[in-house]
C-alpha cells in the first residue's frame, strides 16, 4: 500500500530494490530514496505497532521513536548485508515490547478509542472501493471481531500473528526476534490460530443464541 | 510408561508444528509430499490442518494501517536534516578520519618531494648565475676574450653570441702590437673594466654602445 504521494517520486526510485535505496540515503543524502523506503514499509510497520499497543497516539509515538534510531544509527549499526527492512522492523518491535512492558498490560485493540481525533483502528483505512452500505458493515464487523479477538490472545501470541502477517516473517526470523526457539515460535502461532477459532466458535453460538432468543 | 509417553508427546508436538509449517509453507517439497501423504491416511489430521486454515485466512482481514501524513512527512524531513548535518561535520565515524589521515599522508609526501625536487633543481643551476654573468649580451653587449697562446699572429673571431675573441702571446714583443690592435679594433667601443676579471692574463671588454 503506497502513499499517494509516492506520485511525486521519481519512478526510477520506485524500481530499485531497498538495499539500493539505502545505499543512496547513507551516501548521497538521497531524500526521495528514503521516501521511497518509507512508502513500501510504513503501512505494514505502522500496522504491525497499531495492531499492538491499540492507540493511534501511542502507536505514532512508537513509530516516531523507530524512525528516529532507524535515522540516527543506520551509519553505524545497520549491515547493507542484511534486509534494510528487517533490521527497521527489530527496532520497531523492540521498542513496541519495550512499551506493552512498561504498560504491563494487554491492550483491548477494538475496543480502543483514540480520544485525541476521535477515530478508532478503522476510521484510519482508505476509502474502499463503492460496496454496499450492508455489506461494508458486515465487513467492518468481521474486521471488528477479528481484531477484538486478537487483542484477547496471550501478548507472546499475537507477536507471532502480527510478524507473521504484517512482515511476512519467516519462523527463523520471528523466532530470533522473540527470542525464542523455532519449535516455541511455531507452537504460539498454532495456539493463537486455535485460540482464535475458540473465540470465533463462542461468538457464532453467541449470536445463534441471541437470535434464538428473539425468534 | 512415562517415557513412552513422553516421546509420544514430543512426535504430537512436532506433527503440530508440522501442520503449521505446512500452512506457512516453510516446508521443503519433500517435506510437503510427506505431509499430504499423511493428511490422506489420517482424516482427524486432514480436518485439523483444513480448520487451522480457514481460521488463518481471517487474518487477511487484518487492517493495513497508513501512519498519520504529518508524522511521516517529519520524519522525512529529520532523515534529510540528520544527512545534512553528518555531511557538515568534519569527522564524523572512523572512516572520515581513515581518509583525512591518508590524505595528510599524501600531502606530506607531496610536500616532501618539492621540496627535495626543488632543492635538487637549486644545486643543478648554481652554474647558471657564473653563465649568466659572463654571457655577454647580444644586442648590446660583446665581449673580448683574451687568450694567451704561442702563436704570434692575433687571430680575432667572433661566436655566434658575438664575441670578439682575440688571441695574442703575452710577451714584451707583442704587447705592443697588441695594444695597438687593440685599440683600432675597439675605438668606436667602451670599455667597461671589471676588477674581477682584469688579471694579467685575461682582460675582459663588453660593448655597451658605440662611441659616436
Amino acid at each position: 500500500m503506497r502513499l499517494e504521494k509516492s506520485k511525486h517520486i521519481s519512478s526510477k526510485y520506485q524500481q530499485l530494490d531497498d538495499k539500493d535505496l539505502v545505499r543512496f540515503y547513507r551516501q548521497n543524502g538521497d531524500e526521495q530514496a528514503f521516501q521511497e523506503l518509507m512508502n513500501r514499509h510504513q503501512a505494514k510497520i505502522y500496522s504491525y505497532i497499531y495492531s499492538m499497543v491499540g492507540s493511534g497516539e501511542v502507536a505514532s509515538d512508537i513509530f516516531q521513536e523507530t524512525f528516529t534510531k532507524v535515522i540516527t544509527k543506520m551509519d553505524d549499526t545497520y549491515n547493507e548485508q542484511g534486509k534494510w527492512i528487517a533490521w527497521v522492523m527489530r527496532i520497531a518491535h523492540n521498542a513496541t515490547i519495550d512499551y506493552l512492558r512498561k504498560q504491563k498490560r494487554f491492550v483491548d485493540v477494538s475496543s480502543n478509542y483514540d480520544k485525541e481525533s476521535n477515530t478508532d483502528f478503522y476510521d484510519r483505512l482508505p476509502d474502499e472501493d463503492l460496496v454496499g452500505a450492508q455489506e461494508q458493515l458486515e465487513k467492518d464487523e468481521a474486521k471488528d471481531s477479528l481484531m477484538k479477538h486478537i487483542a484477547e490472545l496471550p501478548e507472546e501470541q499475537r507477536q507471532v500473528v502480527m510478524l507473521r502477517h504484517y512482515y511476512e516473517m519467516p519462523f527463523k526470523e520471528i523466532a530470533e526476534l522473540t527470542d525464542v526457539s523455532i519449535n516455541t515460535a511455531l507452537g504460539r502461532m498454532r495456539y493463537a490460530l486455535i485460540n482464535l477459532r475458540k473465540l470465533f466458535e463462542q461468538e457464532q453460538e453467541e449470536e445463534e443464541n441471541n437470535y434464538a432468543e428473539r425468534g | 510408561m512415562n517415557k513412552n509417553r513422553r516421546r509420544k508427546k514430543t512426535i504430537m508436538r512436532n506433527e503440530d508444528n508440522a501442520c503449521i509449517r505446512y500452512l506457512m509453507k516453510e516446508m521443503d517439497p519433500s517435506e510437503e509430499v510427506l505431509m499430504e501423504r499423511a493428511m490422506m491416511e489420517d482424516e482427524d489430521l486432514l480436518i485439523e490442518v483444513e480448520s487451522l486454515r480457514q481460521t488463518m485466512r481471517r487474518l487477511d482481514d487484518l487492517p493495513m494501517v497508513q501512519p498519520p501524513e504529518p508524522l511521516t512527512q517529519s520524519i522525512i524531513q529529520k532523515a534529510a536534516a540528520h544527512h545534512a548535518q553528518q555531511n557538515r561535520s568534519p569527522i564524523s565515524s572512523l572512516a572520515d578520519i581513515r581518509y583525512v589521515a591518508a590524505a595528510a599522508v599524501l600531502l606530506l609526501g607531496f610536500t616532501l618531494g618539492s621540496f627535495w625536487y626543488s632543492g635538487s633543481f637549486t644545486t643543478t643551476n648554481t652554474a647558471e648565475p657564473a653563465l649568466v654573468k659572463y654571457a655577454p649580451a647580444r644586442v648590446t653587449s660583446s665581449s673580448f676574450i683574451v687568450t694567451p697562446v704561442n702563436d704570434y699572429s692575433v687571430k680575432p673571431w667572433v661566436d655566434q653570441n658575438d664575441v670578439i675573441y682575440l688571441q695574442d702571446q703575452f710577451n714584451s714583443r707583442g704587447q705592443a702590437m697588441y695594444d695597438s690592435m687593440m685599440n683600432n679594433t675597439t675605438r668606436k667601443l667602451k670599455p667597461i673594466h671589471d676588477p674581477n676579471l682584469s688579471g694579467n692574463q685575461t682582460r675582459q671588454i663588453q660593448l655597451t654602445g658605440a662611441n659616436r
